[in-house]
């Protein structure tokens, strides 16, 4: 077997044994795992849905989008940001290449997500708002996402290398994402420079806001055309940055383990 | 004359050690300050030595000289602060046992694992499943969770899947610690084979110097990061020991 090949088998019998020491072993896991989303689901609902919820379209589904996507984002980036030091002994005692580290845990957010945002589309389906034609720019959105997630948590692992509080740090203030994420707001709502800060400060909005978009089928104020470009290309410089700052300090990070 | 499959040119590595655990505030104040929060460690320095094809080498020394960090090095896991390190083949290294297992999986599953690191495909393991498990004696255990092996279990897993690989060019390092008087049998009986075959390479590193002196031909003894001794196994495990004292002797034997 070439050294590619043997790297992907290690890959697939990875995600496989990640899969399996996860809730995802059974139907009822599967279901147990959205008991997360779902409750922060209820929460921000019952508090927002008189302040925001009556001036927003199909609220609860955007709603529900919004924790979804935000939550899909965080995992993401905790685990990509903690894989190298989660597999220490594996790093440091094998030739694997650290890809193959990267890679695997992120099988059980990435078939969680599928499930959840599975359940927005039933729901938008059920509501007759759902438009099959958004399927394929849906894909495509969450690929980018992925990237776009991945390639943040690789800056965070670095940084969490060379200074052992970042990830502290990260986990005290990822719970603000939902709020700087028009998750249970539209923009419309906010002042002229909160949504200018919303907007283009802020690369998880363009991706929430197509979700949201796609999902409910019903334009989200600040959605256009050139929102999923924006995506795309947050994506693209978010990944690549992230993934070469990663390579230079690869062996730096592996000796400090 | 034999091909080299590896060669050391005046190999260093040097190590970063933080005085203290690394956080953005000592980082902060050190730069003001201007005071280093780490110490430099040059964990090898000026090593060369070449290893040909079907070389037998016993690497020596005390613990902290620089045989781990030394193997990581050759094998390409860690690069070499200076020098040069060429390698033809690929250097397959066996330096922990339960490296790469999920302890909170079944013995089965971590067999798939434990091939894949070591390069062979699921189809591959189930092909080999019998002999890996007779070889193992962990037959009754196939549906245990790892985490309830004893450490000497879980070292006859890893290595009963690991010489099913196809390699041939091996680093060892302590790899008979742990394996019960049974087992040691088992192993010695294989590493035997293996280093009767001229095909297969080998660089062993134990404290147990009898089994070093019984399956290699040449030592390389390391000492504070530096070749001191490189020849004729007997006489460098004579000269190591007679460097470790009196109490070496009984020590290595009874290990």
């Amino acid at each position: 077997m070439s050294p590619f090949k043997a790297n992907l088998n290690l890959l697939k019998v990875l995600m496989r044994m990640h899969l399996r020491s996860s809730d995802y072993r059974t139907l009822l896991g599967a279901l147990w795992s959205l008991a997360g989303p779902l409750l922060t689901f209820a929460v921000l609902y019952f508090i927002f849905v008189d302040r925001f919820g009556r001036g927003i379209t199909l609220f609860s589904l955007k709603l529900l989008t919004g924790v979804i996507v935000i939550q899909f984002l965080m995992a993401v980036i905790q685990i990509t940001m903690n894989a190298m030091r989660q597999s220490r002994d594996v790093v440091v005692d094998s030739l694997t290449p650290s890809e193959v580290f990267l890679a695997a845990p992120l099988v059980v957010p990435l078939l969680k997500f599928i499930v959840e945002i599975g359940l927005c589309l039933a729901l938008a389906v059920s509501s007759g708002v759902f438009h099959a034609a958004n399927v394929l720019a849906l894909l495509i959105l969450s690929f980018l996402f992925l990237l776009l997630s991945v390639g943040a948590g690789l800056y965070l692992g670095v940084l969490n290398s060379l200074a052992a509080d970042v990830g502290e740090i990260w986990q005290r203030i990822q719970p603000i994402l939902l709020f700087v994420c028009p998750v249970f707001y539209s923009l419309d709502m906010l002042s002229p420079w909160g949504r200018w800060v919303v907007y283009w400060l802020n690369p998880a909005t363009s991706f929430l806001i197509s979700y949201q978009t796609l999902i409910s089928g019903h334009p989200v104020p600040g959605f256009s055309a050139w929102t999923m470009v924006r995506a795309a290309l947050y994506a693209a410089v978010v990944f690549s940055t992230g993934y070469a700052f990663f390579k230079k300090f690869e062996k730096q990070i592996m000796e400090t383990l | 004359m034999s091909q080299t499959l590896l060669r050391l040119e005046n190999v260093g590595k040097l190590f970063y050690i933080y005085k203290a655990q690394k956080t953005l505030f000592r980082l902060a104040s050190s730069l003001a300050r201007r005071i280093p929060v780490y110490q430099t460690l040059w964990a090898l320095k000026e090593i060369s030595f070449e290893v040909k094809k079907g070389e037998k080498i016993a690497l020596v020394g005390s613990n902290g000289a620089g045989k781990t960090t030394l193997f990581r090095v050759a094998c390409g896991i860690y690069h070499a602060t200076e020098g040069r390190v060429v390698r033809s083949a690929a250097l397959k290294p066996l330096f922990r046992y339960g490296t790469g297992m999920n302890p909170h999986l079944a013995v089965i599953d971590n067999i798939y694992l434990l091939g894949a690191f070591y390069g062979l495909s699921v189809r591959e393991v189930d092909a080999r499943l019998e002999e890996i498990l007779a070889f193992s004696e962990l037959e009754k255990f196939l549906y245990l969770p790892v985490k309830n092996l004893s450490a000497g279990q879980v070292g006859r897993l890893c290595f009963s899947v690991f010489i099913q690989g196809r390699d041939n060019f091996f680093a060892f390092d302590e790899t008979t610690a742990l394996a019960d008087l049974g087992f040691q049998k088992k192993m010695s009986e294989y590493f035997k084979r293996m280093m009767r075959s001229p095909e297969k390479t080998v660089l062993m590193a134990a404290h147990n110097l009898e089994e070093l002196k019984t399956h290699c031909q040449r030592a390389v003894w390391l000492e504070a990061g530096r070749v001191r001794m490189d020849g004729p196994c007997e006489e460098v495990v004579a000269a190591y020991r007679a460097s470790c004292g009196d109490f070496s002797g009984p020590a290595s034997t009874l290990s």
